[in-house]
């Protein structure tokens, strides 16, 4: 559990590091990936019950902080998300890969609508332009990169794994 | 199937206080950051955050300038292969050179445009160099290497080569974010340079910018340059904003949409300059013009 935590830590420091340095260079229009909602969607489907409210927490306000919205706002959608995506996953099943992407494909758009609609709250965005514009795209492009994180997430989570976990998931085969 | 809940009702009850408790965490901070002033502790947190990670997003700006070298040398390998390696290893001490030559050259050439605006306008400026871009999709943003110990303040307007590009956002110790004219949330107030009318200027969703509030009786054409008008106090009078480029006319109405070029990309600005005064004072509407 410990060497899970360790681990999660690091692919998180990744994942910042990846949306400082690539996210910005790989935009298509001004679409942009957000390489820390897709991780934290993904750590909390395949390591449910291990401290993901804290991972959702301190990503969210780390993506508000080094964005430019208003704070607590990413973090309240990523907690949300964390804790529907829980019982979602129980309800439907997570064992085969196309469940998975159809969940993360899901809650990536449900955590940009969620965000879209704060935004849009707080003046900073206009609907429903901006859903056409930025979140239906930006949520696919989180969908296809979270796939790479559930893919990424499986072989070097599933290969230290020692906590409670969706019992199926080290089944998968791609 | 996932064991949720009823085998481990301990750390479940534990991680469902602890949800809780950031919610209330995040609720709290959203409603602190909505209510506090710029100089409040969020934003100064962020603007901190800002400040910190911003040798990163140059990190950043590097890849991106790497990728289009690779992109480039992509066009390169429908030539004889044996012929490029051989040239390569024989020029390129000479390559590197001319390449950094190049790279000198260019560098000039922009700072010499920008010295132009600058000698233009009478401005008193500070030349930054962009060290990166916004790092989500919601915002048009840019980072320059200067920040409040250089003097850089917040809403100083901040312009291109060509004109003006934005207005600082917020200000760290080394790095200050700029956000574009074209990003959503941007707006200057401006005149059409030809026929003197007032408007707005808005960025929008899909990166162009929009001239709003135009009287519906003044007319307007393709290539009219659009000014700033100096009201509101956001941006000095007289700088180009840029030029027109399509109008649309509604078929039974009197609304239009007009459409103007911004001046720069983000993608292609280098370097840009922070403006911290404008010397020639107000009526410098006819610098614009030497310059349009």
């Amino acid at each position: 559990m410990e060497q899970d935590s360790k681990l999660i830590g690091i692919m998180a420091l990744v994942a910042v590091a990846l949306q400082l340095i690539i996210a910005p260079n790989i935009q298509i229009m001004g679409v942009m990936p957000d390489f820390l909602v897709s991780f934290v969607l993904v750590v909390c489907l395949i390591r449910p019950l291990q401290n993901h409210y804290v991972l959702a927490f301190v990503m969210g306000m780390l993506s508000d902080l080094m964005g430019s919205g208003v704070v607590g706002t990413m973090a309240l959608c990523l907690l949300l998300s964390s804790f529907f995506m829980r019982f979602v996953a129980e309800a439907i099943g997570s064992d085969n890969p196309v469940s998975a992407f159809a969940i993360l494909a899901g809650f990536s758009l449900l955590v940009l609508l969620a965000y879209s609609f704060f935004l849009s709250g707080a003046g900073l965005l206009q609907l429903p332009a901006g859903l056409v514009f930025y979140t239906l795209p930006c949520a696919v492009y989180d969908a296809l990169l979270s796939i790479i994180w559930f893919v990424v997430g499986n072989k070097i989570l599933g290969a230290h794994h020692s906590g409670p976990t969706i019992s199926t998931m080290p089944n998968l085969r791609f | 199937m996932a064991q949720f809940g009823s085998k481990n009702k301990g750390p479940a009850i534990g991680s469902h206080v602890l949800l809780i408790v950031f919610l209330v965490v995040s609720i709290g901070c959203m409603s602190l950051y909505s209510n506090e002033g710029e100089d409040g502790g969020l934003h100064s947190m962020q603007r901190t955050v800002s400040g910190l990670v911003s040798p990163l997003k140059m990190a950043g700006s590097a890849v991106g300038s790497l990728g289009n070298g690779i992109m480039s040398s992509v066009d390169d390998i429908g030539a004889d292969a044996d012929t490029i390696s051989e040239l390569k290893k024989q020029n390129q001490e000479l390559r590197e050179m001319v390449s950094n030559l190049e790279e000198y050259r260019q560098e000039a050439q922009r700072l010499e445009e920008l010295q132009k605006i600058k000698d233009t306008y009478s401005l008193d400026t500070l030349t930054c160099r962009v060290i990166g871009q916004s790092t989500d999709a919601w915002n048009r943003m840019i980072t320059l290497d200067k920040g409040s110990a250089d003097g850089i303040e917040a809403g100083m307007p901040v312009m291109g080569s060509s004109g003006v590009v934005g207005q600082v956002q917020r200000v760290s110790s080394y790095s200050c974010d700029v956000r574009l004219l074209q990003d959503p949330n941007s707006g200057a107030a401006v005149k059409i340079q030809s026929s003197r009318a007032q408007g707005v200027v808005r960025g929008s969703l899909e990166g162009l910018l929009y001239l709003e509030d135009v009287s519906s009786d003044v007319s307007v054409k393709v290539g009219d340059v659009v000014v700033t008008s100096g009201l509101g106090g956001s941006y000095y009078a007289g700088l180009m904003v840029g030029t027109v480029v399509r109008v649309d006319q509604g078929a039974d109405t009197t609304e239009r949409t007009i459409v103007v070029a911004p001046n720069d990309a983000a993608q292609v600005m280098e370097e840009v300059m922070v403006v911290f005064s404008n010397d020639a004072g107000k009526s410098d509407d006819d610098t614009s013009s030497n310059q349009g």
